[in-house]
């Protein structure tokens, strides 16, 4: 007990005495954090609308409309594909809802729909999927259906939508990994020149007899710190101004519907803190390492 | 070495080994952030010592170098003497079987050097061995201690009660 509490005076008095060198630490741990976090967030918010774009990809099934297929035909076949495994929900459109929607849309130009006679509107099933990357496989479930006449997915604007967010998901992943390798070597580099100021100090401490452990706890104590405060402030100040222009985007911008949940605050704080901590310690103890050879 | 073969000593024994060896360094080597009396606690706390302990302790050894009033000041604030002084207290605070000085009184003026030397003779009498680098001829000749002299690495004279050069 009574070593560490020697170990967190000497942390904090040589924090408080070296202030310029702990300033700059702090900033350049908030610095970097704060990149860190903010290219996080912007990836979370982009995949959410991405997924969000690919939910839209749904496969219309128009029925035979000569003959009608019968209440029985439909709701078996409802059933049938509602319990495939892909398949998230499964709506029937009768007839009469496929007019009534033409009738809705097109409210504005009642000469189109007065040009209309009868009721000439197939009935559908719109199928939603779990996991839209198996459109195609869905579709093709149909071919030789005799109550099927058409199957309808967009399969060309599909295909480009998800090469697309396969790529964008790439980009994201990179552009994470260089900011995070960005991060470690700035915060490192300058836990490492903090250390180095204080060499002639080591090597006194050694001369007289203590041991690795016993220099290193304090320095350790002192990066941990200074990771710790510098990525707290960096994701206190992300989560509020994410929060802060994702409500000015989604009230601006309505028709966009900003997946407002689609950042895991907690995770983000998580990976900004322990990224602070975890290289606040390693880049001391690594950047004495070569002082300790006394 | 103290029944050590350092050839073959591991390095992360080389610390338990410095703690029975007291070194004084012509340059002092205090910790520079430190008061003289936490440059001669931290010789203290690093062996394990309580807080408490230490510091009980570390205030009779600066007494004993007559620096008690001292205690709170800064390296930069004594003079090269009163760090000196400090050097010692922190070296023998842990009672080493052996003192080993490097030019103690190097950097120092002769009266000063004077009151150094009667400080480590004083610790000699206490069963302490004091092994001192000097090139200091007039302390040589007025401590009358056994000498031993080095020429390029040799030993070239070994002498019970002997002075400087007598060549």
């Amino acid at each position: 007990m009574g070593k560490i509490s020697f170990f967190l005076k000497e942390a904090f008095g040589s924090l408080k005495r070296n202030s310029f060198m702990t300033t700059a630490a702090l900033v350049t741990v908030f610095l970097s954090t704060f990149m860190l976090g903010g290219v996080l967030i912007f990836v979370f918010t982009t995949n959410a609308l991405l997924s969000e774009v690919e939910q839209k990809v749904q496969i219309t099934v128009f029925l035979k409309t000569d003959p009608d297929p019968t209440a029985d035909e439909v709701a078996s076949m409802q059933a049938e594909i509602a319990a495939w495994p892909e398949v998230k929900s499964c709506t029937y459109v009768s007839k009469e809802e496929a007019y009534e929607r033409m009738k809705r849309e097109y409210a504005d130009s009642p000469e189109l729909l007065e040009s209309i006679t009868g009721n000439p509107f197939p009935a559908s099933f719109e199928i939603a999927l779990v996991d839209p990357h198996s459109v195609g496989v869905v579709a093709a479930r149909f071919e030789g259906n005799p109550l099927v006449d058409e199957v309808r997915y967009g399969e060309e604007v599909a295909e480009k939508l998800f090469a697309f967010t396969a790529q964008a998901r790439n980009f994201m992943l990179i552009f994470i990994a260089l900011q995070g390798i960005v991060a470690i070597l700035l915060i490192s580099n300058t836990i490492r020149l903090s250390v180095f100021a204080r060499k002639q100090e080591v090597e006194i401490m050694k001369l007289v007899g203590a041991t690795n452990w016993f220099i290193r706890w304090p320095f350790v104590i002192e990066g941990v710190t200074v990771g710790l405060v510098g990525a707290a402030v960096a994701a206190g100040l992300l989560l509020w101004l994410n929060s802060y222009f994702l409500g000015r985007i989604s009230t601006s911008l309505s028709f966009l519907k900003m997946p407002m949940d689609a950042v895991p605050y907690v995770l983000v704080a998580a990976v900004l803190l322990g990224t602070g901590v975890f290289i606040g310690a390693l880049g001391s103890a690594i950047g004495l390492r070569r002082f300790l050879k006394v | 070495m103290g029944g050590r073969d350092l050839a073959t000593l591991r390095s992360w024994k080389v610390p338990y080994l410095r703690r029975n060896i007291g070194c004084v360094f012509q340059d002092f080597k205090l910790l520079p952030n430190k008061t003289a009396l936490e440059n001669v606690m931290y010789a203290l706390m690093v062996t394990g010592n309580a807080t408490a302990a230490s510091k009980k302790r570390a205030l009779e050894i600066l007494n004993l170098v007559g620096l008690s009033s001292k205690a709170d000041n800064y390296p930069h604030q004594l003079s090269g003497g009163e760090q000196q002084r400090v050097s010692i207290a922190r070296a023998f605070v842990n009672h080493p079987p052996l003192l080993v000085a490097d030019e103690p009184t190097g950097n120092l003026d002769p009266d000063t050097s004077l009151g150094i030397m009667q400080l480590l003779y004083a610790i000699n009498k206490t069963e302490t061995t004091d092994l001192m680098a000097t090139h200091d001829r007039e302390m040589v000749d007025r401590m009358r201690q056994r000498v031993i002299a080095l020429d390029a690495g040799r030993v070239v004279r070994d002498q019970k009660r002997g002075g400087y050069g007598e060549d």
